[in-house]
């Protein structure tokens, strides 16, 4: 539980409705970044007002004790309640919608290929298991407050995590999502 | 590389436009500041506060690379939300030639200042919900490059910042814009209309901003020496955080003289400057801050100055770096910052014109966010 948010937010449910503007500056851009790498990064510049609007109304009524996965919980129904709205699959993971992470030419090449291989595997897992995934590779989540985002018990959470890494290792070792590049001289 | 790893790069994203926070902080802003006064505003009205604070940002769809997401008061206040090609000055006033006085003059000033600032009574203490409020003036100046290669152009874009500060040191600033913005001389409008009277970004202003808390600066040492001494480490930066070895300082010194202190005279300068820019800090460290000031070498007195308020005080000068302080020694009270552009400006901004200002105005205790004194 970091101190700072649970003083800040207190103090936003108590007497001092602005400390609630400081917790954005804390964590806002945390969950733009989890709203673009789901989202993409024009819906995510639409939803991030959204998301923290709605905290704001509903912070008194805060169940979990942490404040950041209490946050990505609301980012996570905002997005649910987007793609419903948006007629799109939930079960899609915008990775197009990601930070080109390759700078060098050659990997770049391989970029889409990776990204597709990725997307694979991903699909394989349920939504369930993929949401739990990603938010501790992503986010940095521990299992705990994956638990809380999800409104699931602890050890829900850790097993969920398990059968997910599990799959991701199967299949990235029986079908390496990294792709060489060919030397064109020896081609 | 495994998959997870592959997994963890796929899922870089670029960091948010600042554009994009600023909007959703004032948004959020302005539920605070109604619900603070009672007024409540509802779900459905959110679209309505967002609109309005974006027009009254003039921020909509517009690129800010030059923006600060998160800045701090006062003289580094960096509010004008300009294009990076675009470079921000602070300042409105010309000043007369510097005259050439003994460094003592500003020191006895600055001592003066420090007595009776030290003999000053302690602002009231805040009951629950109550806040300080400061309303200061800050005038920039915009100097931007003309894409048509015709030289830079100078505007002016005075804000008003109204700050509540809490007890504990956080706070809140918002940000009236001035309609007075202008540009600096009539031949500055001339050459930007030559040049088609492209998009002057120096007019935008963020009206809502969160300020960086106090709580460090009022958990400061008290002591003379011992803030001086970790001021000239280097230990303590512009925000009041003691940091547990040398870094803090902007402005190091590059002399391996083991005496010389590791931030320079100017960085020493440049730190109490910034601390100063508190209400709260003002009140409690003031004297402390000017006995400080008055220890280090340079600082000149360089006559009475009028601020922008109207009040007439005294000016002490780092000339080494154009930062001046205008204050009434008699009172101990600070007046305004301000900054001087330097010979070595390249922008055409001339030697001693002053660039920047905050005009600080009084203290008073407000009963909630958002209200003003009666």
């Amino acid at each position: 539980m970091d101190k700072a948010d649970e003083h800040l937010a207190g103090r936003s449910e108590r007497d001092d409705p602005a400390a609630f503007v400081e917790l954005f500056w804390r964590h806002g851009p945390a969950v733009h970044s989890y709203l673009t790498r789901r989202a993409g990064r024009q819906d995510a510049d639409d939803l991030l007002s959204e998301v923290w609007l709605r905290a704001f109304k509903g912070r008194a009524n805060r169940q979990s004790s942490d404040v950041l996965p209490w946050l990505y919980g609301i980012a996570r129904n905002v997005l649910s309640a987007h793609w419903r709205q948006q007629a799109r699959p939930t079960t899609h993971t915008e990775l197009s919608g990601a930070f080109d992470p390759w700078p060098d030419a050659d990997t770049r090449l391989d970029a889409a290929a990776q990204r597709d291989s990725i997307g694979r595997i991903l699909a394989m897992l349920s939504q369930d298991e993929r949401d739990v995934l990603l938010l501790v590779v992503w986010e940095q989540l521990t299992p705990a407050e994956v638990a809380a985002v999800l409104g699931l018990p602890q050890g829900t959470a850790r097993s969920r995590l398990h059968r997910a890494l599990t799959t991701l290792r199967e299949e990235g070792t029986a079908n390496p999502p990294v792709l060489t590049c060919s030397d064109p001289k020896e081609a | 590389m495994d998959a997870i790893e592959l997994l963890e790069q796929l899922g870089r994203v670029e960091p948010a436009d600042p554009d994009v926070l600023n909007r959703t902080a004032d948004a959020l802003w302005a539920l605070a500041v109604a619900e603070s006064q009672g007024a409540g505003v509802s779900v459905s009205e959110r679209s309505t506060v967002l609109t309005r604070s974006v027009r009254r940002t003039g921020l909509a769809g517009r690129s800010a690379s030059g923006a600060v997401a998160r800045p701090r008061r006062g003289r580094r206040l960096g509010i004008c939300m300009a294009a990076a090609a675009i470079v921000i000055l602070t300042g409105i006033f010309l000043l007369d030639p510097l005259p050439d006085r003994p460094p003592s003059a500003a020191a006895a000033t600055l001592l003066q200042a420090a007595a009776a600032a030290s003999s000053q009574p302690p602002l009231p203490l805040l009951g629950a919900g109550q806040y300080y409020y400061q309303a200061n003036i800050e005038q920039q100046l915009c100097v931007s490059p003309l894409s048509s290669g015709t030289g830079v152009v100078s505007y002016l874009n005075p804000n008003t910042h109204e700050n509540w500060v809490a007890r504990d040191g956080t706070g809140s600033v918002r940000l009236v814009g001035d309609p007075g913005g202008h540009w600096l001389t009539p031949q500055d409008q001339a050459k930007w209309q030559a040049a088609g009277s492209p998009q002057n970004e120096c007019s935008m202003t963020s009206p809502l901003l969160p300020l960086t808390s106090d709580a460090a600066i009022l958990a400061l040492p008290t002591d003379p020496t011992e803030l001086g001494s970790l001021i000239a480490e280097g230990r303590i930066n512009d925000v009041g955080q003691i940091l547990p070895s040398p870094g803090a300082c902007g402005k190091a010194t590059t002399s391996p003289n083991q005496n010389s202190p590791a931030c320079s005279i100017n960085g020493q300068f440049d730190v109490v400057n910034n601390l100063l820019t508190s209400p709260v800090a003002v009140n409690k460290l003031g004297a402390v801050l000017f006995h400080i000031l008055s220890q280090l070498p340079g600082v000149e007195l360089i006559g009475t100055r009028t601020d922008a308020l109207g009040r007439s005080g005294t000016a002490v000068e780092n000339p080494s770096s154009g930062d001046v302080l205008v204050l009434d020694p008699s009172t101990g009270v600070l007046l305004e910052t301000q900054s001087l552009a330097l010979v070595e400006n390249t922008l055409g901004v001339t030697e001693g014109t002053l660039i920047g200002s905050v005009t600080f105005g009084p203290i008073s205790v407000v009963n909630g966010l958002g209200t003003l004194p009666s």
